[in-house]
């Protein structure tokens, strides 16, 4: 396709273009407030106060508080701390068990390849958000058990990408020329395959994190996810919808930071993907 | 088509199969049962009642006469709700799932494609530059956020819109806007980026050599072709709509089937939980078949893929 030089530099200068991380920095701070902030804070999560009771918010108590008298400013962060703790574990989960799975499937082909992308396909038939409600309302409810749930549905995506990148890769000539210099089969995935579709990896985890944040606070929601006393955005966000028209403080705030976060990691993804060029 | 389709149908077993032995052993390695109450029952009488159910034999047995009943299309009777059985309860609650999902489907169409198109359109203009940040925000407001804030606007605040039911037409607006406007976003992003590639190709630029009106070249060759892949995702997005419908159905008080499958799971009523599963497994499988023989419809070449 041929284009006016004018018309290509455009393109290149277009907004998806642009290489921007204030979607990191932004997803940064937000986790280091949520990390750093409780420790430096008078109040803590347990902390009731029942004459303080659902207090609009004051320079006490910045986004106000909960019906228990629970500083809601110290609560909305403590719960980042989960969201975005689970977020990150189950894609790294994801990630653990979705890259060596593709890039051995996609790296050997032939009939261990479709033995291996069968099931991922057997398994991508289930009702994912059916199975984790199932898995979260019948094993009980621990941290664990939710991120291992989410992750163990979220590698399936993750094995499919790296297994399409990776057997396009393999066609290459340098991968025949370097199994011709005697390399193995595992160097050759060390060394060339894995960089080669590490651009992709890359954006898909960063978009994987958002979406685990999501289902999670989605469960949070249902009461399936996190229990008290301990709490996620969601659990906040489902509080604070059933009093909603009385303290509509109690839903902004989580609101408001769940939002921003998905929002910085999503527009990080994108320029990530815009950036190493990644059509998935 | 017909090859595909039985060959689908055919893989679709093992699956099947696969769902309801994980599901079966999932549900019975679970602490609690369904004759597990608050209030707990006199021994004998609870024993008199797993007796009627087949509860007390032993664990193989349940299992194969469970599948058994399954291949005479028998999902068996509800444990919680005495007397009904499970197709019962599914037959009138997927319904009211159903319409919500379509509406919400619609509503994610009409405004997620227009977005797309006329971002893509402009792009990197204002138009472009403006509705691209917006649609990113949708997905940053999921469905229990939403929801909440629009029963505020519009029952709340303003009174024009029942908050809870599902009696008249206008109880389906709220629900399905909340539940549409998520999925708008990611059309919307699919839409323009599929339909930017489309402009690039070199058929579009010899219909405009050709000299065919502007509208009826992004008409008919641009939007047709950059539907494609809208299309791959539009399958997921339909079936995810009408079964992801839990947390929808439980702000607004929608009796749909989704209600029913978190309460059934939370009871350990085990036929309710097994016959959701399968049900919307086979429901996600036909969805799967159809969209695929539309996209090979629509797109021949797709077929050796």
């Amino acid at each position: 396709m041929h284009k006016p030089a004018k018309e290509l530099l455009k393109d290149h200068m277009s907004p998806t273009r642009k290489k921007s991380y204030w979607g990191l920095y932004c997803f940064l701070l937000i986790a280091a407030l949520c990390w750093l902030v409780p420790f430096f804070s008078s109040h803590n999560i347990q902390e009731t106060n029942l004459a303080k009771g659902a207090q609009a918010p004051s320079l006490e108590h910045w986004f106000g508080t909960d019906d228990l008298g629970r500083d809601l400013f110290i609560r909305t962060l403590a719960g980042g701390q989960v969201s975005i703790g689970v977020g990150l574990a189950a894609t790294l989960v994801a990630l653990m068990i979705g890259l060596p799975y593709g890039l051995i499937a996609g790296y050997y082909a032939g009939r261990i390849d479709s033995l291996m992308m069968r099931l991922v396909d057997v398994l991508y038939a289930l009702p994912f958000t059916i199975i984790v409600i199932l898995l979260t309302t019948l094993l009980g409810r621990s941290i664990a058990l939710l991120f291992i749930a989410i992750g163990a549905v979220e590698w399936l995506t993750m094995a499919r990408i790296v297994r399409a990148q990776t057997s396009a890769i393999r066609q290459n000539t340098y991968i025949s020329a370097a199994r011709t210099a005697g390399l193995s089969h595992r160097q050759i995935i060390r060394q060339h395959i894995f960089p080669n579709c590490i651009g992709t990896v890359i954006v898909y985890s960063v978009l994987t994190i958002p979406a685990v944040i999501l289902l999670e606070s989605t469960l949070s929601f249902l009461g399936l996810g996190i229990q008290p006393p301990a709490s996620s955005w969601g659990a906040l966000i489902s509080e604070g919808a059933k009093k909603l028209d009385v303290y509509p403080w109690q839903i902004l705030f989580p609101t408001a930071l769940f939002s921003l976060t998905l929002f910085a990691l999503n527009q990080l993804g994108e320029n990530l993907r815009a950036h190493y060029d990644v059509n998935t | 088509m017909l090859s595909i389709s039985l060959r689908r149908i055919v893989q679709a077993i093992p699956t099947l199969c696969f769902i309801a032995t994980a599901t079966f052993l999932l549900l019975r390695l679970a602490p609690g049962g369904p004759f597990d109450q608050e209030k707990a029952l006199a021994p004998e009488v609870k024993a008199q009642v797993e007796a009627f159910y087949g509860l007390d034999q032993p664990l193989w047995q349940q299992y194969l006469h469970y599948l058994g009943n399954l291949l005479q299309g028998e999902l068996g009777p509800s444990y919680k709700y005495a007397g009904w059985q499970v197709e019962r309860i599914i037959g009138q609650s997927f319904p009211v799932s159903l319409e919500l999902g379509c509406w919400a489907f619609l509503v994610a169409l009409a405004i997620g494609l227009p977005i797309g198109i006329a971002a893509a359109l402009k792009n990197g203009r204002i138009l472009d530059q403006l509705l691209m940040p917006t649609s990113a925000l949708g997905i940053c407001l999921p469905p229990f956020v939403l929801g909440p804030v629009l029963l505020l606007i519009f029952s709340s605040a303003c009174g024009w819109l029942n908050p809870l039911g599902w009696h008249s037409a206008s109880d389906r607006i709220l629900p399905a806007l909340t539940m549409g406007t998520f999925y708008a976003a990611f059309i919307a992003r699919l839409m323009r980026a599929s339909l930017l590639e489309v402009l690039q190709q070199n058929y579009i630029t010899s219909a405009r050599a050709k000299g065919l009106n502007p509208a009826r070249v992004i008409g008919l060759h641009a939007v047709r072709n950059a539907l494609h892949p809208v299309l791959a995702y539009l399958g997921p997005t339909l079936a995810g709509l009408i079964t992801g419908s839990f947390v929808i159905e439980s702000i607004f008080f929608v009796p749909g089937l989704g209600q029913f499958f978190v309460q059934a799971a939370f009871n350990r009523d085990y036929t309710l939980v097994m016959g959701t599963v399968l049900f919307y497994a086979v429901l996600i499988l036909c969805f799967n078949l159809l969209v695929d023989l539309i996209q090979i419809w629509l797109n021949p070449r797709s077929r050796d893929a």
